[in-house]
Parts: structure tokens; C-alpha cells; sequence
């Protein structure tokens, strides 16, 4: 009876193991979508920053610790976007943490060549991290992600495997239609508020000539907004693109004085309404560029 | 060729010394420089025959150095140097501390060193990272000016109290010369020096705890309560203890990146024996006494670049409960450039209201400009 009962309790404890998920933490609310596409029902996933937050600028939060405090992965952009980590993965106490790096096989843009330092404004010291906003650079995330569910769970490399194929073929879908949707507008010049989209407009042939920030991270100024419209009106530049986050008092005034158009462009999934997953995310800052050149 | 040799040398030497220099610039701590300086002027040093504001007088509040690091894989270290004015005052260690994070059981984190202890919410916290200028008067009346600012050991340990509230629990054994004495002769316009050193040939530790919970009460508010306590000896000759216990809470509404509001506050209760009287062949009689202090604040930021709030002061001293003090503080935060500079301006008045003494009360209006230089962490919610 004895050995029934222990037998038992181990076959029991050796299914709920099997139907434990893989806990997973992201930084972003497209990384969370990244990886719930690669580990399906094998994961469960949360997400610290909402879409509509700047990621730069998240409170330190013991509830964020809290999330991470049982998690497996806890997948990051890297390249310093998320300066506020460290202290949510010391405080969460969790020894056996994996910390996902999804930028490592990133070909990253605006590395400095030059010692940063706060003059410069918030430089990221290893180059431009807004890289998720390329549709092409989303494969070496999943492939980031893949390599580490594999390393918590082997078993399931297969499955993994086969749900990023799917994901991909998805996205290489709709890469060829947002490729025919923005090809006519080659060259098209745009400003923006922040360096968000340099990965987006190197993607789709498009030129940022300058931003509402004087530098990074720094507030718009009023000596910096002049030299901006003028800059603007001799470029023939008219669309003003601004992040979801940001205020859009000194981005409009900017706008009407160049006569251009201020649209509103999104950075991560669940930003605004009707980016609910990385697909519309994208699909919303392709038609508003587009619409917006249709317009001028 | 001894040109050569010299060129082949110095290359090897370069070459070699390159992954050295990397090497070493990874291995270098972070290392950041807050100043704080001030600008103030008050009517009090004319009371009572007249009210006149003084002539402002700037000087440096406070220069802050930290230096910190990871030491190992398993443990950070924090070092605070500070130095107040620009003249002889000595540099001192503002806090001195390693943090064991990782490989203890249960997830427990201990702390070794010199250090604000984790009483209440505001002793932890530097002072560069208050929306206000000024110490509270229950806590500047019964910690002192430093605080709770002691060498000891700490250990915390996070509770299991499911996956939405974060609870925290934090002991403290402390060496106790930070929080052993207060001078009840002190000046009372002041509120006194604080806690004072005990004395140098005994050793009277003492004990601290709290017991910290944080909800997200939704996904713009969260709350933050915690009670502590606190004993030790305040009276080194005939060995008297005091007790503290105190409650705090922290409550912020932050509906989108430029607005947000919290309401903190602080609510200090004191137990303590006394000596009552002393009789000719030096018998002492005892008595007990409770007293206590609070403060409330709220401050609003309206703009990405400027905040504003006020703060109510009430406390007795820890010594009698008809030794009374009463203030409040309105304050203007302006922010120009993120967190790396910030000028903040408050207008505090003050009464002072002791035993039997003429009641005093003093305005004052300080203009406090903070910079910082290098990566010094943000402080947590």
C-alpha cells in the first residue's frame, strides 16, 4: 500500500511538473508577444513596461520585483534601454534568473565612435536601441528568445522551433506588404520627437533630418524648435512624427510653423488603440506615413 | 635597432595593455557627485523684539560622493562620502555598506556596514531625493538631524504573500551610538541636536524592524504601508530604553508621464523611562512618558518639468509632551533638464512651543539648487 501511494505521489508530482510553464518576464510589451509566439502554451508571460510608457524612464517598483522574484527568463532589449533593470533583478532575490539580451545578433545602429558623455544628452553608449521597430530585426529576437526556452526547456526545443517558423512566415507576409505600401515613398524626409525610429525609416528608405529633442532625452528648446523649422521648410519636410508618449504642444507648434503634418507613431505594442499586437503596431505607422504623404 | 626594439616593446606594452585598460574600465565603479546648495533666508534670529528676514546666506547644504559597485557575484557595495560647507568641516562617511544579494537561503539579502536604517520612509532615503528641502520635525525631534545612520547588520527577507502584494520584512542590529541620547537641554528652537553619542566605554546596541507592504492598487496607484520599530538605551548612565513604533504610507497616482501625485506621511510614537527625581542619598524615581510626531505631504507634478506641494508638521519631543512643535511647508520643484539638475523653492513656518515658555514662531524661505554628475541609480518608489 505504501509503495502504491508513493508511486503515485510521484507520478502526480511528475505531471504537474510537466504542465508547469515556463515563466517568463519582458521589459517591453512586444518582447512579451515575441515570446508567448515562440513558447505558445508552454509559457506564461508578463511584461513590465506598458505600451504607452517610455521605456527609458520606468519607477522602480517592488511589484516588478515581485513579477520577476518566480520568473525563468526575463528577455530585454539590452543596449541600455532598460538602465532601470539591475535594481528590479537585485530585488527580486531570484537566483535562478536567465536575463535575455535580445540584442546581441542585432546589427545595431549609431554606435558612438566617440567617449559618451552627458553632454551628448542620453547617448546609449552601444548604439541606437529602438531596433524592434524593423520587422527584419524581430527574427533575431525570436532566435534570442528560441535559444533561451531551449536552454530552460530542451524537450520542447521542437515545438518552440516550429512555432517561431510560423511567427516568421507571418511576419515575412506582411514585411512584403508594408514593402509595397512604403516603397513610392523612397527618400520621403520626416522629423520625429525622440531617435525611436531610425531602425523603422532605415527599413523602409526613409530620412529622419532631425528631431524635436535637441539631443537625446533633452526637452525640446525654443532656439532649438526655430532651427528645426527652418530646417524643415528647406528640406521640404512634412510629416512630424511623434512617439505616443510624448506631449505634443511644442511638436505641434513645430508642425503648423513648417507646415507640416503631426502624426502620432507608435512604439510599442498596446501604445495606442489599434496596436494590440506587433503587426498593427507596424501596420499603424505605415499608413499614417502613408496617409500623411497622401495628404501633403 | 634599438629603435626597433624600443617600437616593438612599446607596441607588445600598448597591446597588452589594452584588454588591461578595458579590463579595468569595467571593473571601475560607478561613480556619481551630488551637490546640494542653498540659498535661505529666516525671521527668527531677530524674535521676539523684530521680524525681519535675514540677509539670504548660500552655502553649500551638502556635497555627496557614491561610489558603487558590484564586489562580486553575489554582493554590491555602496559607499557615500559627504561633506557639508566649504570650509573645514571634515569629509565623512555618509554611509559605508556591502550588500549580500544572491546566494543566501530564502532569498535572504543582509546588509553590513554604516547605513540609514529601513525605519519609516524617509530615513533611507538621501535627502537630494525629497520633493522638500526640509527634515520633517518629527523626525529631525525624536532621529535627529543624520537619522537612523548607524554601523550594524541588516537582514530582509521577502514574505509569501502571493503574487500581488510585495512584503518585506527587515531586522536590524545596530551599534547604537547613532540612537542612544538626546540632550533634553538642548535648544529648542531647533528642536535639538538629536541623537548624541553614547559613552565611549560601553557599548548599548540597539534594535530595528519593518515590516514593508506595496499594492498596485491599479495601473496608475500604488500604495506603499510599512510600521517599525525601534529600541535602544537613551540614557547610557542609569540604562533607560526607549521604544518607537511608526507607520508610514506612500500613495502615488501617476496617470501619465508628466502628471502624477503623492500623498506620503509618518506618524512617530516615542516610550520611554525617565528619570523623575532625585532623591538626597541618590535613589531615582521612575517615570514613563509618550509622546510622538507626524507629518503629511502631497506634491503634484503638473508639467514634465515642475511639481508643487505641501507638507504638515506636528510633533512633541521625545523628552515631554508639552514641549510641542507645529509647521508647514509649501514647495516648487522645477526640473529643467530630466533628474540631473533640479532648483526647489519652500516657504516653512514653524512654531515652537515649549513648557511654559513663550510660544516662537519662525518663517523661512530657502531656494535649494541640486546637480549630478555620473549614474547614480534612481531611488526606488
Amino acid at each position: 500500500m505504501k509503495k502504491l501511494m508513493l508511486t503515485l505521489t510521484i507520478l502526480l508530482g511528475l505531471a504537474a511538473a510537466g504542465e508547469a510553464k515556463i515563466k517568463v518576464v519582458t521589459s517591453l510589451s512586444d518582447l512579451a508577444e515575441f515570446t508567448k509566439a515562440v513558447g505558445g502554451d508552454k509559457v506564461e508571460v508578463d511584461f513590465l513596461v506598458r505600451g504607452s510608457q517610455n521605456p527609458h524612464y520606468i519607477e522602480i517598483k517592488p511589484s516588478y520585483m515581485l513579477k520577476l522574484k518566480s520568473a525563468n527568463l526575463f528577455v530585454t532589449i539590452g543596449m541600455q534601454l532598460e538602465i532601470w533593470a539591475p535594481q528590479i533583478i537585485d530585488g527580486s532575490r531570484n537566483p535562478i534568473l536567465i536575463v535575455v539580451d535580445c540584442s546581441k545578433n542585432v546589427k545595431k545602429l549609431e554606435v558612438p565612435s566617440v567617449k559618451v558623455d552627458a553632454s551628448m544628452g542620453d547617448v546609449h553608449p552601444f548604439g541606437n536601441p529602438h531596433y524592434w521597430l524593423d520587422p527584419e530585426n524581430v527574427k533575431a529576437i525570436l532566435q534570442e528568445i528560441l535559444d533561451n526556452l531551449v536552454k530552460v526547456s530542451p524537450a520542447d526545443a521542437e515545438y518552440f522551433k516550429s512555432n517561431l517558423k510560423a511567427y516568421m512566415k507571418k511576419l515575412d507576409a506582411k514585411m512584403a506588404e508594408w514593402m509595397l505600401l512604403m516603397s513610392p515613398l523612397k527618400g520621403t524626409k520626416l522629423v520625429t520627437y525622440h531617435t525611436s525610429f531610425s531602425y523603422f525609416v532605415e527599413r523602409f528608405g526613409l530620412s529622419v533630418v532631425g528631431y524635436v529633442e535637441p539631443k537625446p532625452g533633452i526637452p525640446p528648446t525654443p532656439s532649438h524648435s526655430t532651427e528645426l523649422i527652418q530646417l524643415m521648410r528647406s528640406s521640404g519636410v512634412k510629416i512630424v512624427g511623434l512617439e505616443q508618449y510624448y506631449e505634443d504642444n511644442t511638436p505641434g507648434q513645430i508642425a503648423i510653423a513648417a507646415g507640416a503634418r503631426l502624426i502620432r507613431l507608435c512604439t510599442s505594442v498596446g501604445g495606442m488603440d489599434g496596436t494590440g499586437d506587433y503587426f498593427q503596431l507596424i501596420d499603424h505607422n505605415v499608413r499614417a506615413i502613408v496617409s500623411a504623404v497622401k495628404g501633403s | 635597432m634599438i629603435t626597433n626594439r624600443l617600437k616593438a616593446f612599446t607596441l607588445v606594452f600598448v597591446c597588452a595593455c589594452i584588454p588591461i585598460l578595458n579590463a579595468q574600465t569595467s571593473l571601475n565603479p560607478e561613480i556619481s557627485v551630488l551637490p546640494r546648495f542653498r540659498l535661505e533666508s529666516d525671521d527668527g534670529g531677530q524674535l521676539p523684539a523684530r521680524r525681519i528676514f535675514s540677509r539670504p546666506e548660500f552655502r553649500i547644504e551638502e556635497f555627496e560622493l557614491a561610489i558603487q559597485s558590484y564586489i562580486n557575484p553575489y554582493a554590491r557595495a555602496d559607499v557615500f562620502l559627504a561633506k557639508a560647507g566649504a570650509g573645514d568641516e571634515p569629509i565623512e562617511i555618509e554611509e559605508a555598506y556591502a550588500t549580500f544579494l544572491r546566494g543566501l537561503p530564502i532569498g535572504l539579502n543582509v546588509r553590513i556596514g554604516k547605513y540609514l536604517a529601513d525605519f519609516g520612509k524617509l530615513n533611507m532615503l538621501h535627502p537630494h531625493a525629497w520633493p522638500f528641502l526640509s527634515k520633517p520635525l518629527s523626525l529631525e525631534r525624536f532621529l535627529g538631524e543624520e537619522g537612523i545612520n548607524d554601523l550594524g547588520i541588516s537582514a530582509s527577507v521577502l514574505l509569501p504573500t502571493g503574487d500581488v502584494l510585495y512584503t518585506r520584512l527587515t531586522i536590524d542590529v545596530l551599534r547604537g551610538n547613532s540612537i542612544s541620547t538626546i540632550d533634553p537641554a538642548a535648544d529648542l528652537r531647533s528642536g535639538g541636536p538629536g541623537l548624541s553619542d553614547t559613552l565611549s566605554s560601553e557599548i548599548f546596541y540597539a534594535n530595528s524592524g519593518r515590516l514593508m507592504m506595496f499594492l498596485p492598487l491599479s495601473e496608475n496607484s500604488d500604495l506603499e504601508i510599512g510600521v517599525s520599530g525601534l529600541t535602544g538605551i537613551h540614557d547610557p548612565y542609569a540604562k533607560l530604553r526607549f521604544y518607537y513604533s511608526n507607520i508610514d504610507f506612500k500613495y502615488k497616482w501617476k496617470p501619465s508621464a508628466y502628471t502624477s501625485f503623492v500623498l506620503q506621511g509618518e506618524g512617530l510614537f516615542n516610550s520611554r523611562k525617565m528619570i523623575a527625581d532625585t532623591d538626597a542619598r541618590g535613589g531615582r524615581s521612575l517615570q514613563n512618558l509618550s509622546s510622538g510626531g507626524f507629518y503629511l505631504s502631497g506634491d503634484l507634478q503638473f508639467s514634465k518639468i515642475f511639481s508643487i506641494g505641501a507638507r504638515y508638521d506636528w510633533s512633541q519631543s521625545p523628552y515631554s509632551t508639552t514641549d510641542k512643535a507645529e509647521g508647514g511647508a509649501v514647495f516648487i520643484g522645477f526640473y529643467p533638464v530630466e533628474e540631473t539638475a533640479a532648483f526647489r523653492l519652500q516657504y516653512q513656518h514653524t512654531r515652537w512651543m515649549p513648557p511654559g515658555g513663550e510660544t516662537r514662531a519662525v518663517n523661512s524661505i530657502a531656494l535649494q539648487f541640486i546637480f549630478s554628475m555620473g549614474p547614480h541609480k534612481a531611488h526606488p518608489f
